[in-house]
Order: C-alpha cells, then structure tokens, then sequence
C-alpha cells in the first residue's frame, strides 16, 4: 500500500515531526522519517473513529501517535486491522444527508409522539400509582389564592345552595375515597371547575343558567370525573416531566433553546385537556345512567353554556375551567342509548 | 511541587539572537453542514437509547469541536472514554433521584441533602475539571489539573461566605478568585498555566454592566408605573410591550458585554511559559451573535443549533491569539509528578461546569 503521510509525537514533548507510514505484508506499521525508524504491530495501533472530516489519530503503543488528514486511507488501515466496525457504521450515519434526513423525521416523530401519547401514558401510570394523601394534596390553596384574585363569594339565596349541596352529598358518597366538597363563587360567568383535591367550584351564574337540579348536578359529574382520574395532577406531571425530558435532552445544547425547549408543551396542554375533557365526559355519561338522570340534561346545559359564551369561549380563565364547550362533546349525550 | 511558572532562562549565549515572537491566530474550522448531520444522528440515537448514547454523542461533540480547533497548524484532542462519561452522568442521576425523593419523606432529609451538595461541590468541581484536563491533548500532551479538593473546598466556603457578607458586592472579586483558582491550576504537560488579570478589571466590567443597566431598569419602572394606573386589566399590558421588549434587548446587550469583557480577562491573562494568550472579543459582535443566533433556534424549532454552535465557536476561536516566543515546546509530566498531582485515578466522569470563562 502507498506510503501515509502523517506528523508523529512521541508523547514526551510537543515537538511535531513528518513522517510517513507504511504497512508491509505482515500487518506491521512502519513510522518512516524519524532519526530511528519505529514500527508497530497494527494490532496494537488504536485508530481514532471517523469523524466528520477531521484529524485521524493513530494511537500507538507506549504513548506515541500520529496524526492523518487521510481520512480514506486511514479507513483502509482500519478495515486492514479488522477493528473499527461500530465507528465506521456511526460515521456512515452521520455523513449522509439522507440518514440526516431520515433521523430528523424520526426525531420529531419521537417528540411529537412522545409528547402525545407516550408521556400522558406515564402521567397517568405515575398518578395512578400515587398514594391518595399524595395525590389529593396537590393545589391545596389554589381556592384560597383564586379567591384573592378573580373569584367573588357567591350571592346564591340559602335555599338554592343547601339543595344543591345536598344533592351533592348523595353524589358524594358514591365515592367515598374522594375527599370531595363543593363551593359557590361568582365573578367569572357561568362556569365550573375541579381542583386535584377534590374542591369542585360551581358559579352562580351557572346554577342561575341551568333550568333544573340535574342539568347542575350533570357539570358536578363531570367535574367529580376530573378529580376521580387525577386529572389535575396527571397534567402538572405531563407538564413538568415535558419539561424535565427535553432539557435532558436538550439541556447541555446552549441556554437559548431551554426556550424553545418548553414551548411545545405549551402548544400540547390543548390536546391534553380535550382528551381529558372526553374521559371526565364518560364519567359523566355513566353517573347520569347509573342514577338514572336523562343523559339530555348534559346535553342541555353544555348547549346554553355554548350559547351564554358564545362558541369556544377566550374566556380569562379558561387554563382553570376545563370547558371547551364543543358540538361533538354534546353529540356523545344525544345520541339514544347508555354506551357500551 | 513548585507553585510558580518555569521563568524563562537567560540565552546561553550572550550572542545568541532572542527568541522571536510570532502571533498564532486560533481558527475554528468546522462547518454548520458537517456538524449538523452528527448532531441530528446522535441526538436521535441518544432518546431513541433513553439517554445511554448521550456519552458517545457527549464525546463525539467534544472531539469533533476540538478537533476543528487550530493553532500553530495543529488541532486539539478530546480522548476521553464514553463509558466513564456514562458513569459520570448515572452518578449524577442518582443524585439528583437522591435529591427529589428526599423532598417527598420530610423537611430534614431534603435539608440535609441540600447542604450535602453544597459541600460536594468543590470536589465535583475538581473531579470534572481534572477529568476534562485529562482528556485534553494538544501535540499529544495532555493537560493536566492540579487542584486539590481540600484548597478548592476552603476558596468555596470562604468565597460563598464573602459573597453573603457582602450582599453581593464582592462578586466580581469572588469571580476573579475562582477563575484564578481555576486556571493556574493547570498543567500543560509540565508548563504551568499563569493568569496575570488583576481583580480590578473585574469590577470595572461589572460598573460599567450597572452603569448601563441602571437607566433601563429605571425607565420600564417608569413605564410599569405609568401603564398599570388602571386595574389590572389584561389590555394594560399593551402600553408595557415596548418598554418589555427594552429591556430584554438591554438585558441581551449587558450579558454580551460581561461575557465578551470577562473572557477576554480571563483568557487573555493566560501565561504558558515564555508564551501568552490575548483575548479581543468585541461586545458589539458578540450581541449581534447572540441576538442572530437566537433568532435562528427559536425560529427553526431548534434545526439550526448547530448552525449556532459553529457560528459562537468560529467567533471565540477568531478572537484567541496565542503569542509564542520561541517554539512551542513542553514536555511530559514525569510519571511520579504526575501521580504526585493527581488525586487517586478515580474518576467521576466529565460535568460541563461553567466559570463564566
């Protein structure tokens, strides 16, 4: 084989010295151009992988080494020694745009899908998992905190109140591992909503909507649905663990993308809550049917409420009133029959 | 071991011609093109590995970023093992699991966790600077770090204490000290780093920072007071926007100023034997680098990072010249010397610690 061309340090001193290298028949490097020729078994010879298209170095037994700007020679040696296999299949996948290509496909399948199912999935296992004393700890204050700042005491005539409450009682003890309560407040429309501790909030001029007990008690169910599946604490995991998983990811790459880095979870909390909204609603659906409540009255209600704010709602709160009012959710109601 | 940097010996002969200075400009030769493909590839096989690859992704970075980096005609070299990074990265897993599942037990746990860290950190910070020195060559000489946990552990504790003491004041004193600290506790084979940027500079960089910062911090105080006369109304926030987006650019423009104004100190102080570094980024330049690159990540959904990283290296290496008298020469450590430096042979594995350098 031709002669390499290289610059060889022997590792003592930082002094650079030309040389070239030649394998003979027997597999031995020879380092030619040094005042005493050297030579090495290529066995011995610890090749750097290829990379992009930088400086090989051959590192040689003893602490010597030289450096190759050869690259496809240097591959020749490499394939000659029988080692090397896993870097030169690496290089292979970094150096072509269509693996680049490829890989970058890949990657934002992995993300997106990751983003959408894969991490919902593990929220949902972790919040399964977690103890209830746990679980039902979480946005402990949260009303206090939404009392301070939007929500006003409610104005409800006493009698409405201890009816609803006490309707809501009954619903209550069909779950008797929820620490549930219910509150009245007024100040941000006809709205209800659950915290992860089991506080659902229903406003005045939601009752003050409804036309009769159960369409009220339909939007409890459905909210007693966000508590019952942890919903809350399943979006602060999805939330966080996003979060965490990309700047692990992503993390040592530069403090510009940390940036970049959060966003899609911002754009996904959307598709997280329809999804959410959608097993609140079969919670619903099988209260309203185990206690006999005409699943019309869900319906009902979600209708006036689709109408009191006028379609999907850009409503100030709508991060806390997980009600996107939407035309399939009220179909699902509709149509004839308990589901399967 | 000898504290002070090898003086440079008088010419044998008193009619020997002195040693001619030459200024060897670094350069970054790398290109976004070829980094870009290594970068997709090892991002995607280290979450398609559930972060195990990160250490060869982790290693290949290093060595392709050395490698592309030029002076005197030869580039770096970045030799460091995967497999220990690996270990590295569990061990600080397992710390950080160690950290978040004492919150969960109680009070005290979580505590004394905390305090844990904060006295492990010197030792961290030794281990992960004498591993990145290590495993860092040029001319296949390797760096070393001499610094020893117990003198890293006293600067720490003294200097936190400073830092509270004094409200902060003393900040740029207590940078000075660390980045000091820091590089002349390296080895280049046997040349010992020297560092000749007096503590001074620091504060003068950091007035001026205040200087600069202070008429901005009090004109969006004007506007916020202003603009929120009314309730806290969402559309108030509309008369801020300008006043917001001031401030950020100031806050954008000050960081590239200290960045660009520290490492000049901090690499230009640099002493290597008869040979120097001097250091000339420019805050100008710098802001506009920033402000372009972060511009291109955020607009390309992050596709253009290493078009970002390529750009930040070619500057900082553009910006480094090393002044060599004579020829670039040093000589490998004597083994028992070099045993004598190191600390055992344990290694925790490479963290990225920055020094603000």
């Amino acid at each position: 084989m031709t002669p390499l061309e290289g610059t060889y340090y022997d590792g003592l001193t930082s002094r650079a010295s030309p040389v070239w290298l030649e394998l003979d028949e027997a597999n031995v490097l020879h380092v030619v151009g040094l005042p005493e020729p050297v030579s090495y078994p290529l066995a011995s010879v610890r090749i750097s992988p290829r990379l992009g298209n930088t400086t090989r170095a051959l590192h040689f037994p003893g602490g010597a080494k030289c450096d190759c700007t050869d690259n496809a020679a240097v591959d020749a040696l490499l394939r000659r020694s029988g080692k090397g296999k896993l870097g030169q299949l690496v290089h292979q996948l970094e150096s072509r745009w269509q693996h680049a290509i490829v890989a970058g496909v890949l990657l934002v399948l992995l993300l997106v899908g990751g983003a959408h199912w894969g991490i919902p999935f593990l929220a949902r296992r972790v919040a399964d998992a977690m103890p209830a004393a746990m679980a039902y700890d979480l946005g402990r204050g949260t009303l206090q905190a939404l009392d301070r700042t939007v929500l006003q005491p409610s104005q409800l005539p006493d009698d409405v109140q201890q009816r609803i409450l006490a309707q809501f009682a009954v619903m209550a003890r069909h779950y008797p591992e929820l620490p549930l309560s219910l509150h009245y407040r007024r100040g941000i429309g006809p709205n209800a909503f659950a915290l992860p501790d089991g506080t659902v909030i229903a406003t005045d001029e939601l009752v003050e909507l409804a036309k009769n007990d159960e369409e009220v008690l339909a939007v409890l169910a459905h909210e007693i649905g966000h508590v019952h599946n942890r919903h809350g604490l399943r979006m602060a995991l999805e939330g966080s663990t996003f979060v965490l998983l990309s700047s692990a990811y992503f993390g040592d790459v530069t403090q510009l993308t940390t940036l970049s880095a959060a966003l899609p979870s911002v754009y996904t909390r959307a598709a997280y809550s329809r999804e959410l909204e959608t097993e609140a609603d079969t919670f619903a659906l099988q209260y309203l049917d185990e206690t006999h409540i005409p699943r019309q009255r869900f319906a009902d209600i979600m209708r006036a409420l689709q109408k009191e704010l006028g379609g999907d709602s850009q409503h100030g709160l709508q991060y806390l009133a997980s009600h996107p009012p939407t035309s399939e959710r009220i179909k699902r109601f509709e149509a004839s029959g308990p589901e399967k | 071991m000898n504290p002070y940097p090898p003086v440079v010996s008088a010419p044998a002969f008193a009619f020997a011609p002195p040693p001619e200075e030459r200024a060897l400009r670094f350069e970054f030769t790398g290109n976004a093109k070829e980094y870009f493909r290594i970068w997709i590839v090892n991002t995607l096989l280290t979450i398609v590995t559930l972060g195990v690859y990160s250490a060869w992704a982790k290693v290949r970075t290093k060595q392709y970023f050395y490698r592309h980096t030029f002076v005197d005609g030869t580039s770096f070299e970045y030799l460091a093992d995967p497999y220990k990074v690996l270990k590295g990265r569990l061990i600080a897993a397992l710390a950080l699991g160690l950290l978040f599942a004492s919150q969960h037990y109680s009070v005290t746990l979580y505590v004394v966790v905390v305090v844990l860290f904060v006295l492990a950190t010197p030792w961290v910070l030794v281990k992960a600077l004498a591993f990145n020195a290590r495993n860092s060559a040029y001319r296949n000489l390797r760096f070393a770090f001499t610094g020893r946990t117990g003198e890293a552990f006293g600067l720490y504790l003294g200097m936190l204490l400073l830092h509270v003491v004094s409200c902060g004041l003393a900040y740029p004193y207590v940078q000075w000290r660390m980045t000091s600290f820091v590089i002349t506790r390296h080895l280049y084979g046997d040349l010992r780093l020297w560092w000749e940027s007096k503590s001074g500079a620091y504060y003068v960089v950091y007035l001026v920072a205040l200087a600069l910062l202070l008429p901005v911090y009090v004109m969006v105080f004007v506007l916020i007071v202003t603009g929120s006369s009314d309730d806290g109304n969402p559309a108030a926030i509309q008369p801020m926007l300008p006043g917001l987006a001031t401030l950020y650019l100031a806050i954008f423009a000050v960081t590239a100023y200290v960045r660009s104004r520290v490492a000049n100190l901090a690499w230009g102080g640099i002493r290597l034997g008869p040979h120097w570094l001097t250091c000339h980024q420019r805050a100008r330049e710098l802001l506009l680098l920033y402000v372009v690159n972060f511009l291109a990540v955020v607009g390309s959904v992050g596709l253009l990072i290493p078009w970002a990283r390529v750009r930040l290296a070619r500057y900082r290496a553009s910006c480094l010249t090393l002044h060599a008298v004579g020829p670039l020469i040093s000589e490998k450590l004597l083994d028992e010397e070099a045993e004598a430096l190191g600390e055992g042979l344990s290694d925790l594995g490479d963290f990225d610690i920055g020094i603000g350098v």
